[in-house]
Formats: structure tokens, C-alpha cells, sequence
């Protein structure tokens, strides 16, 4: 089973709570791919989980090499990388004798504080365009003569870069809330966020600003090569499979493995989930095409 | 504002840049100042890759490059003034503490 979660270093104490929460359900992390997307695989053994930001800029780039030797280092801590990139989830098995990643909490603090920072840095450029494209693409749509695929590409196109504006936005806010919150604590101490609201944004916007991406992409190819009729099998395809995705990764993340729901109750939520991601799919399907 | 330049070097420190005399990477790095030191320091990954970021920023140490994949440092003159620097700060506090003793 899989879960899309945006990983990131601010919110580190939801993620391992979500990690946590999947095991009590008997699930435990396989792989992070793209830092987005959580592979769990069933299992009896027990883990402890922890996250950290391997380096203090996202600026500058950090060989494979040189992830490779931090993650060999952490393995001769006891810790075993989970994925490879600037952020990274390390496990051991539960209870088993470890040091920890970093000497002290000072430095692990101005690590993640950097990183953060470097991370601000990385997502306002995005947000620029975003909020420049957003704003062309809307001016397109109110446009009377913008019909057919051209309508269908800005629309698309408009919906992911709202979609991303938002992403952006939040990440944003919450970082600077990072930075700034440990700005007031004493060095030795660091507080990571548990925040359900941003992991259900991540969760879902990039996802699916992604997605609308590329039904734009298709439909600015259709609008060139005048074929109209592909930009209605790709959304009569997409559609029930996007919101079949989110609905999917929805229930993994936040239903079908948490262990207080019964299993009489977790089918019953699947199902009234399957029928409203069906109703709403078929009805965004033939709005757009006829 | 200016970061503040290194006066007292932490064990840590001290134990990097000396190894840093030859060209190494992250892992040769934490795997000689172990040898060196018999097990007593054992550098976590974090704290050696700060540091050296750290320390390449500040100038005490060269990225140098070598056919592999990995950052490779050495340390540069301004890193050996610093060492023996630290060095003579840590005689001066041996004869100080000796004249006490005796």
C-alpha cells in the first residue's frame, strides 16, 4: 500500500506519527519516493522511526556520494536510511542500541533551521510563478473566444497553478513558523511540528496540481495538433483514476490504518468513499465533454 | 551579520582538521579521527557534515577534487594557523596547570 505525504523536515512529528499509527496496523515504511510518496509493506517487525535534514542547505547541491557516506554513518549509529535525499527517514529496529544522528541538539537545530530557511528561499520563486500563471491563465478563461481545448488547457492550467499557490503558500507560512518559533527556544531545545492540516494539503494539492499539469499539457498538444477528441478520452480516463488516487491515498493515510476503527466501519467508509469518488468523477467527465 | 570567527576549537573540530592534513571525504574523515583516537571520538554524521560545511564556508578548509562522486577536503592554511593556534593555547594551559601542580 502507498500514501502521498509531502516530507518535510517542519512537520517531522506528524510524519512519524502517521509512520507509527501504519504500524500499529501492522505496516511498516518500505520506501519514500520522490520524498512524496510512502511505501508500506506488511509486516510483524517493529521499528523506531526518526527524520532529519541530512544538510543545512537545499541550496547547494549534496553529491549521491556524499549522501551515501552519511547514510553509511547513520547505519554504523544503528540508524538505516529508509531514502536518499536531503530529508531523510532513518528506522532501527524497535528498542535496539543507537547514537544519535546528530552530537547535540544545537546542531541539529542549525541544520534544520537552515534547511528551512534554504526551503523558503527554494519555494518563493514556484510561488511567483504560480501566482503570475494563475493570474494569465484566469484572464484567458474570461476570454469568450477561449473554447474547446484552449479553454480546457487554461482551465487545467489555472486549477494546478491555484492548486500550487496554495501548496506554496502553506509551506511557506508554516516554515516561517518553524523558523521562528525556535528562534525564542534556548539552543538545546528544537520543536518540530505535528500540524494534520498541512499533511492533508500536502497530501492532496501537489498530487493533484500535478495531475492537472497534465491534462493541460494534453490539451495544449491537442489544441495543436487540432484533435479535440483526445483531450476527451484523457480526461474520461484521468478523471476517475485522479480522484481515485486521492481518494485512495486519503483512506490509507487517515482511515484504513488506524487501528481505533473496527473493521465493519473501515468497509463501510470505503464504500461510501468508492460511491462519492465515482459520482463526482462520472459528473466532472460529462460536464467537460458534452 | 559576520559569523563569528573560531577561537576554541571543540574535540570534534580539533580531531577534523587534524585529519584533514591528507585529502579525505565525509567517511574516511569520521573513520580516521575513530582510529586516531582509539574509539574515544566517534563523530555522528550530522555534527561532521555541519562542521564541515562550516568550516569550507569559513575557509578553513578546500573542497579539492578527485574521480569520485564525493566532496573531497583537505584543510587549507588558514585551517593550519587555526590547528596550531589551538595547539599552543592548549600548552600554555598545560604549563599554567603544571605551575599550579608543582
Amino acid at each position: 500500500m502507498f500514501a502521498i505525504h509531502f516530507l518535510n523536515i517542519a512537520n517531522r512529528e506528524y510524519t512519524l506519527k502517521i509512520l507509527r499509527e501504519k504500524q500499529d496496523a501492522g505496516y511498516v515504511l518500505k520506501a519514500v519516493k520522490a520524498g512524496l510518496i510512502f511505501t508500506f509493506e506488511k509486516s510483524d517487525e517493529k521499528y523506531d522511526y526518526t527524520i532529519h535534514a541530512i544538510t543545512g542547505s537545499v541550496m547547494k547541491t549534496i553529491s549521491k556520494g556524499d549522501i551515501e557516506d552519511f547514510n553509511e554513518m547513520a547505519k554504523s549509529a544503528g540508524w538505516t536510511a529508509v531514502n536518499k535525499g536531503h530529508v531523510v527517514v532513518y528506522r532501527k529496529p524497535m528498542g535496539a542500541l543507537s547514537e544519535n544522528i546528530f552530537d547535540s541538539v544545537e546542531e541539529e537545530k542549525t541544520v534544520a533551521s537552515k534547511f528551512v530557511k534554504g526551503s523558503i528561499y527554494n519555494l518563493i520563486i514556484p510561488g511567483i510563478i504560480s501566482i503570475f500563471s494563475l493570474f494569465t491563465n484566469s484572464l484567458n478563461l474570461m476570454d469568450i473566444n477561449t473554447q474547446g481545448a484552449d479553454f480546457i488547457f487554461h482551465l487545467f492550467l489555472a486549477l494546478a497553478m491555484l492548486l500550487n499557490t496554495v501548496f506554496v503558500s502553506c509551506n511557506l507560512i508554516f516554515n516561517w513558523k518553524f523558523l521562528n518559533v525556535n528562534k525564542t527556544l534556548p539552543d538545546d531545545e528544537i520543536k518540530y511540528f505535528d500540524s494534520k492540516n498541512l499533511v492533508f494539503f500536502n497530501s492532496i494539492l501537489l498530487p493533484l496540481a500535478i495531475i492537472f499539469m497534465i491534462v493541460s499539457i494534453v490539451a495544449l498538444f491537442s489544441r495543436i495538433t487540432k484533435s479535440e477528441y483526445i483531450v476527451n478520452i484523457v480526461l474520461a480516463m484521468f478523471t476517475p483514476l485522479v480522484f481515485g488516487l486521492i481518494a485512495g491515498s486519503v483512506l490509507g493515510n487517515f482511515i484504513l490504518t488506524n487501528a481505533k476503527y473496527s473493521k465493519k466501519k473501515k468497509v463501510i467508509i470505503s464504500l461510501l468513499a468508492l460511491i462519492i469518488v465515482l459520482m463526482m468523477s462520472n459528473f466532472i467527465v460529462f460536464s467537460m465533454i458534452f | 551579520m559576520a559569523r563569528e570567527q573560531l577561537t576554541v576549537l571543540t574535540e570534534q573540530m580539533f580531531y577534523i582538521l587534524l585529519v584533514l592534513k591528507d585529502e579525505m571525504y565525509g567517511l574516511e574523515i569520521a573513520n580516521s579521527v575513530k582510529e586516531l583516537t582509539a574509539g574515544r571520538i566517534t563523530l555522528a554524521p550530522g555534527t561532521l557534515y555541519a562542521l564541515l560545511g562550516r568550516f569550507e564556508n569559513d575557509g578553513y578548509i578546500d573542497r579539492v577534487y578527485r574521480d569520485s562522486n564525493r566532496k573531497v577536503y583537505k584543510i587549507s592554511e588558514k585551517g593550519e594557523k587555526l590547528l596550531d593556534d589551538e595547539v599552543l593555547r592548549l600548552e600554555k594551559m598545560l604549563v599554567d596547570y603544571e605551575s599550579r601542580r608543582s
